[in-house]
């Protein structure tokens, strides 16, 4: 059984009384069993101090003669109350209380203890059921009570809402209109009115098939038809409209139903948008070359203007997304396959992307190269952009076989024949982030087009415009890194590590340093965050793994030298033997070297774990770093060869009891397993003072000393000899 | 005018009275939570760890001296009501409920009936001018003093298109230093296969609310304007534990709803 971490006050408080103990152990196997299947609103000790409760009571039934069973029923009963009405929670109650019952030392006397707790958790089952019963049918009594209520407040709302709606149709700058649902008007606003060029009150006489060219008739009958049939939300259509003067106007028509106290639509709400100059514009630019003569789809300038409509007009409802699509490593194709092979592959592409958008508003284009957008003008049953963007992929990674037939270009007739799937990364725009035009919508699909095709594993991007500022200033930074490193900006400065108990310095980390000019340097966990995007995090881990051994066998420190690594450095299937070389060079004996791999990574198993468990037979001290930020963390402590945990940067606050107990509780358990407690950012006396009374053994931090040159760090260590 | 108490369309928050052992829910209700579970087999266990961060969060303002609470989506009464929790800590606690699906405000109105500190209105999140000048928020709040802003599993149902930052902006300029803002928020940052099935579903039922989803920086951008209480924002079994019915063994589930508390600049500190 997967123990939750103990409360420690518990433990240690426990009281002399063997039958109290055991008492107390049930409930608290109880208790965490039943905190898995029901939310209980109550802290976890305060579960545990009523279920001891119940322990004795039970346990004083089996005990007591004459022997009853039925009082147990009350128990069940109060589960219920509790809300413990999972079916989990009574099959786990009596899972662990049939064993745990059965095992307490105080009823062993009793001859017939078996059949007694069989009867009393019978019982106790029975109260479940019946309480359970009276429960359902309570909460259904007090549901239909709510909905009378609910239906009684509405109609009193009725009133209030007819005439928010009148106010909202006068400030419209939309026409709009109820219609019946024969097409007739009950009421128009002055916005329409003006839109089909009708003075005063002739437009409410009306019904809608007089201002609808002749032609478009059946276009009108089958959305009516659909509202009535119950369909909320039919799509937004384009339309033209009579007006009194003779001419049209080109409007774009959203329409809802209106369903009256029985749910049954009467009403239909029409939203009429005069789209008349947009609709010559378009006119205009489709006179022009619109289209990518390779694909046939639509170019940039072609989507470039449709996106400038959409963005005018779109549904608020359901909101437009913006897809652009770079093919991975598509310029190696072109390199290696030839051009006539890739203009298939492209073809392809664009079939494929255009079969993934059947049946959605949506407008596929083809950029320069190996650039695609598409722009979806969501309905209610458009799919979610992340699953689009991952059908895209999957319709990608079907093979396509790009046969002879029209390959022939002359220089030898197999060049490039062959199966090929490819892949595309995507950058998302979702609905209409505030105040973006098409020119920024587009750049902020660019950008996170860039960020999807940076991020190995993640093929597609939602864009987010704190990031977009963000990613500008990392590629500066990162770029710039190698060049750092090779002028020799990029140093490893020391921090010692201290015991707690009594302040002594006892071991020390090398830390990644960036020395900028004019800027502050930048801190250890910044430069390995920008390591991790160049993929200089391999070499930079070996680079200051060695330099720290070298560092320390010049200076001649006594202490052990500890170094964290990253979960891609921890994955490097040659870091056993880069450690050892580092070592051997260096004439440092393993025993001087402490090597931390992330909890995560290694309760994954795989190349981390596998060099770990090689790392510790060599003799080098391993850790566990970001310890602590799952429970899951506390199976592994038993087998696997640790020295020490280092806890996970967040920590709870000194003043938060509830999480200090949990913290202790932690760290007792780590204790237990004979492994050290490591903490950081110790900024002050307080903070010292209060890691050592919940019971962590060495620390770092201001406090103590900060980040420093070996000369700067060196007195430490003399001090210590 | 749609009235919202159609019991053939499924509501959220009956959905999540279900998932979380209530009976205050309808066939259509259990049927859009059994299917979710069928996507998500840990939906039970998401709702109920959200409910226990509900609970530490409450106690969290407790402590830090916030007397009133304004819950916004406050759902069907069921276990650990925010004035359950917040009144057992300090008796002198008041909390305005707002909800917009009228069932979840009639069965909230007759729980409340005798509690002279407590009360609902139903409104929409989106509308919060008419949320903070309704009689009933004046009523019992006090908009001299700091109020606790709970938006717990709310914000994921309004769109983009909405613009909820404008929408927790107009709350923000209304509250005075020293408030906060607590929020929980579904993300698919983590197993984005199962919440974007699980959103697909909602929006194949013909519930009115949709899950729109964000990701860890979005979340965060609601706190604009606030600062964040450690640890940030965080997968709501990770945010301030306190026992092992508030976590997970799973990471993952710890992990699909972003939880956070942030404090607005300012004002006196109670609890630093």
């Amino acid at each position: 059984m997967n123990l939750p971490p103990m409360d420690g006050s518990l433990a240690r408080n426990a009281l002399p009384d063997d039958g109290l103990r055991e008492r107390t152990t049930l409930a608290r196997k109880w208790a965490y069993l039943l905190s898995q299947t029901s939310y209980v609103p109550w802290s976890h000790s305060e579960l545990e101090q009523r279920l001891v409760v119940f322990v004795g009571e039970l346990a004083d039934l089996v005990r007591t003669e004459p022997f009853t069973a039925e009082p147990a029923g009350s128990v069940g009963v109060h589960l219920v109350e509790w809300r413990c009405t999972d079916p989990a929670a009574l099959r786990r109650t009596a899972s662990v209380l049939g064993k745990g019952l059965l095992g307490l030392p105080e009823l062993r006397m009793i001859p017939d203890r078996a059949e007694r707790v069989v009867a009393v958790l019978v019982s106790l089952a029975a109260g479940f059921t019946e309480q359970m019963r009276e429960f359902v049918i309570g909460q259904q009594e007090s549901m239909s009570k709510a909905l009378r209520r609910a239906v009684r407040n509405a109609e009193q709302s009725l009133a209030d809402s007819e005439a928010r709606f009148t106010q909202v149709a006068t400030t419209s700058p939309n026409g709009i209109a109820i219609t019946d649902l024969d097409g007739n008007f009950v009421s128009v606003n002055d916005a329409l009115r003006r839109i089909l060029a009708y003075p005063g009150e002739d437009l409410d006489s009306r019904c809608i098939y007089d201002v609808v060219p002749p032609e478009r008739t059946d276009q009108l009958l089958a959305l009516y038809a659909n509202l009535g049939a119950g369909q909320d939300n039919p799509p937004r259509q384009m339309l033209r409209l009579l007006r009194d003067d003779g001419s049209t106007a080109t409007v774009s028509l959203a329409a809802s139903s209106l369903r009256d106290e029985h749910g049954v639509p009467n009403r239909a709400v029409l939203s009429i948008e005069d789209v008349s100059e947009l609709t010559l514009l378009q006119d205009e630019l489709c006179r022009q070359a619109l289209h990518d003569v390779l694909t046939g789809l639509p170019n940039r300038q072609f989507f470039t203007s449709r996106l400038e409509e959409v963005v005018h007009r779109f549904d608020r409802d359901n909101g437009i997304t913006l897809f652009l699509l770079g093919l991975d490593a598509f310029t190696l194709v072109t390199a290696g396959l030839g051009r006539r092979v890739s203009e298939r592959l492209l073809i392809h592409v664009a079939e494929r992307l255009k079969s993934v958008m059947d049946g959605e508003r949506a407008m596929v284009a083809r950029f320069e190269g190996d650039e695609f957008a598409i722009l979806v003008e969501n309905s209610p049953t458009t799919p979610s952009a992340a699953a689009i963007a991952e059908r895209i992929n999957e319709q990608l990674a079907v093979p396509v076989t790009i046969s002879d037939a029209g390959l022939a270009d002359g220089t030898g007739r197999d060049r490039g024949v062959g199966t090929y799937a490819v892949s595309a990364s995507i950058g998302i725009v979702e609905g209409l982030p505030a105040n973006l035009g098409p020119t920024e919508l587009l750049g902020a699909a660019e950008t996170t087009l860039r960020r999807a095709q940076r991020s190995r594993g993640r093929r597609f991007e939602l864009f987010d415009p704190e990031e977009d500022a963000r990613d500008r200033e990392t590629y500066r930074l990162a770029a710039g890194m190698a060049g750092a490193w090779e002028r020799g900006d990029l140093r490893v400065a020391y921090q010692p590590f201290f015991r707690l108990s009594d302040g002594n310095p006892i071991g020390v980390e090398p830390l990644l340093r960036w020395h900028r000019r004019g800027h502050a340097p930048l801190d250890h966990d910044r430069c390995v965050s920008l390591a991790e995007q160049t993929g200089l995090t391999l070499p930079l881990g070996t680079w200051r793994l060695t330099s720290a051994c070298t560092t320390v066998r010049e200076q001649g420190w006594g202490v052990p030298l500890y170094l964290g690594f990253t979960a891609n450095q921890a994955a490097n299937p040659d870091l056993p033997a880069a450690v050892l070389r580092a070592l051997s060079e260096n004439h440092l004996d393993p025993q001087r070297l402490f090597l931390g791999m992330p909890t995560p990574a290694l309760i994954a198993g795989g190349q981390p774990l596998a060099n770990l468990i090689a790392l510790a037979e060599a003799g080098v001290g391993m850790i566990a770093t970001d310890f602590g930020a799952v429970p899951a963390d506390l199976v592994d402590l038993e087998t696997l060869p640790l020295q020490a945990v280092h806890l996970a940067r967040w920590r709870p606050r000194r003043d938060h009891a509830g999480s200090t107990s949990v913290l202790s509780a932690l760290i007792d358990t780590v204790h237990a397993a004979g492994v050290l407690v490591i903490v950081d950012d110790i900024k002050n006396k307080a903070h010292q003072q209060w890691w050592q009374q919940v019971g962590a053994d060495i620390g770092q931090g201001l406090f103590y000393a900060p980040v420093g040159a070996p000369d700067e760090v060196h007195g430490f260590f003399n001090a210590a000899q | 005018m749609p009235l919202g108490i159609d019991p053939n369309v499924p509501s959220i928050a009956r959905t999540y009275d279900y998932l979380l052992g209530g009976a205050h829910n309808f066939a259509v209700d259990r049927q859009l939570a059994d299917n979710v579970e069928k996507i998500m087999p840990r939906s039970r266990e998401i709702a109920r760890l959200n409910r226990a961060f509900l609970r530490r969060a409450v106690l969290f303002l407790i402590e830090s001296g916030i007397r009133q609470f304004l819950d916004i989506g406050s759902g069907v009464p069921t276990v650990g009501n925010v004035h359950e929790i917040a009144q057992l800590a300090a008796p002198d606690a008041r909390v305005v409920y707002v909800d917009k699906d009228p069932v979840a405000v009639a069965h909230s109105e007759l729980l409340l009936q005798d509690n002279k500190g407590a009360s609902i209105i139903q409104a929409d999140l989106r509308e919060p001018e008419r949320i903070l000048n309704h009689p009933e928020t004046v009523r019992l709040l006090d908009f001299e003093q700091p109020i606790g802003l709970l938006m717990v599993m709310m914000l994921h149902f309004v769109p983009d298109s909405d613009n909820p930052m404008q929408i927790i902006a107009t709350y923000r300029d209304a509250l005075v230093p020293g408030s906060y803002l607590a929020l929980s928020h579904v993300t698919a940052d983590q197993r984005a296969d199962q919440i974007s099935e699980a959103a697909q579903e909602i929006s194949r039922s013909r519930s009115s609310d949709q899950l729109s989803y964000r990701s860890h920086a979005e979340v965060s951008r609601f706190f604009d304007g606030f600062e964040l209480v450690e640890p940030g924002v965080v997968g709501c079994g990770l945010w301030r534990p306190d026992g092992p019915g508030g976590i997970s063994n799973d990471p993952d589930s710890n992990a699909h709803v972003y939880a956070g508390i942030g404090r607005k600049p300012g004002g006196p500190v109670t609890n630093e």
